[in-house]
């Protein structure tokens, strides 16, 4: 297990909660970072709306980074959620062209691992491919999760209560409208 | 070659399942094919985007924090200090004190439905005190009033009080929910397997947690088969699954 580490033991114990998904702390994360996102994103060109959908990849894309090796937070875990919302929202005005930013002097001083940027510049591609497969149906969802968890066919059968070679073509199926839906989304030539 | 073959093809390369020289092959032609790379690159990306349930239960938890958080118009909520009141520690511990004696006296392995209700119940979070409580909803006070009992781990004011908000917004899942957990909490099993059964299907937020509480209410009425049959429906990421699956191992 990686090593997570913070310069106070609230934003540790923030930190562990983001890990293990649990609620509370998560919405502490956003009391704390979220207003203070939105109000910059309005400022540049962008709606609360904005704000919230980048907040979400900025948790998920902290959590990716947090999993991949150990992690140390420099600097308060306020600043540093909002610097990963200042990215990824840079990222999306430089795709539209619409680059001139606003940035608080505070926001610039914090500085992202190379792992995070990296992390972050994934972050976009990752949130397509999640949406167009919260886009597929149900029972989809679940035969591509479990197969990508590697559980197998004869197992996925079982709990869906139908046979293996019905769910293998399912999952071709399902797998083949996933990729065709990703690939005709017009964002996905943009972030290639 | 099929596409459905050629993506079986993909997936044994990715999965590393192809013999020395089927590889070579394969990589043979990625070599020489851009689109066979695109398509190995795009698998490959899905398959670490999507794998990992634990991502997914991340995500659930996201989006619900995020739909509470809109309804609330982004009101900090207020310190968890109730969540913890002195009655929830006294029930907490009196909860730890009967499952470190069972533990210590009686065989571990042999737990009853009402032993394993003990060790897995906790109250849930509650998401619920900011929302709908703008000053102009008539229904504002006693919602603050519910929470309020809630929070102070007075169950049966909680539950009075959520059965009237459910009986003015008949429609609104998370009364319900509240309501069925203050049942549970008070021993009223019945009721509460009443309540969440109504809210295991439909659209709403709260259809995992509804599960998992059912699961508890059927082992609090010790109908052990029952909470099996709601447990094994609590598929990977969703809320609880782990602990319903190590609930499903003990009764292997």
């Amino acid at each position: 297990m990686n090593t997570i580490s913070a310069q106070s033991q609230e934003d540790q114990d923030l930190l562990r909660g983001l890990l293990n998904a649990d609620s509370r702390k998560i919405r502490t994360m956003y009391d704390l970072a979220l207003p203070s996102v939105i109000d910059w994103v309005k400022n540049n060109q962008g709606t609360e709306a904005d704000a919230r959908d980048v907040f979400q990849e900025a948790l998920l894309a902290l959590y990716r980074r947090m999993k991949q090796k150990d992690f140390a937070l420099s600097c308060s875990l306020k600043s540093y959620i909002r610097i990963i919302c200042r990215n990824l929202w840079l990222s999306r005005l430089r795709k539209q062209q619409r680059v001139e930013l606003k940035a608080p002097e505070d926001w610039a001083t914090v500085q992202l691992d190379a792992a995070m940027v990296h992390q972050t510049e994934r972050s976009e591609r990752e949130q397509l491919f999640l949406e167009r497969f919260d886009a597929l149906g149900e029972n989809c969802q679940k035969i591509l999760r479990w197969f990508f968890d590697k559980v197998p066919m004869a197992t996925i059968a079982e709990r869906l209560n139908t046979s293996e070679s019905y769910i293998k073509k399912r999952k071709f199926i399902c797998k083949e409208k996933l990729i065709k839906s990703i690939r005709e989304d017009g964002r996905f030539r943009e972030l290639q | 070659m099929s596409k459905q073959q050629e993506y079986e093809q993909i997936e044994r390369y990715l999965d590393k399942q192809m013999s020395v020289e089927e590889r070579a092959r394969f990589e043979a032609r990625l070599a020489q094919e851009e689109a066979l790379r695109q398509e190995v690159q795009l698998q490959r990306e899905l398959a670490e985007v999507l794998a990992g349930e634990e991502v997914h239960e991340l995500r659930t938890r996201i989006k619900e924090v995020d739909e509470v958080w809109k309804a609330s118009s982004g009101r900090p909520s207020k310190p968890s200090r109730s969540i913890f009141s002195i009655r929830s520690i006294i029930g907490i511990a009196a909860l730890l004190a009967i499952g470190i004696f069972t533990y210590t006296f009686l065989q571990p392995g042999t737990k009853d439905a009402s032993e394993l209700y003990a060790q897995h119940y906790e109250p849930y979070q509650l998401l619920l005190e900011d929302r709908s409580t703008s000053p102009g909803q008539p229904n504002a006070q006693d919602l603050q009033q519910a929470i309020r009992a809630y929070q102070q781990a007075n169950y049966p004011e909680a539950a009075r009080l959520f059965a009237a908000l459910q009986q003015q917004a008949p429609d609104n899942p998370t009364y319900a929910f509240y309501a069925a957990l203050c049942a549970l909490s008070t021993g009223q099993s019945q009721q509460a397997i009443d309540e969440l059964s109504r809210l295991q299907s439909g659209d709403h937020l709260l259809v995992e947690q509804s599960r998992w509480y059912l699961a508890l209410a059927h082992l609090q009425a010790e109908n052990v088969t029952a909470a099996k049959a709601v447990l094994s429906q609590i598929e990977n990421g969703q809320y609880k699954y782990q602990q319903a699956q190590r609930l499903l191992k003990e009764w292997e």
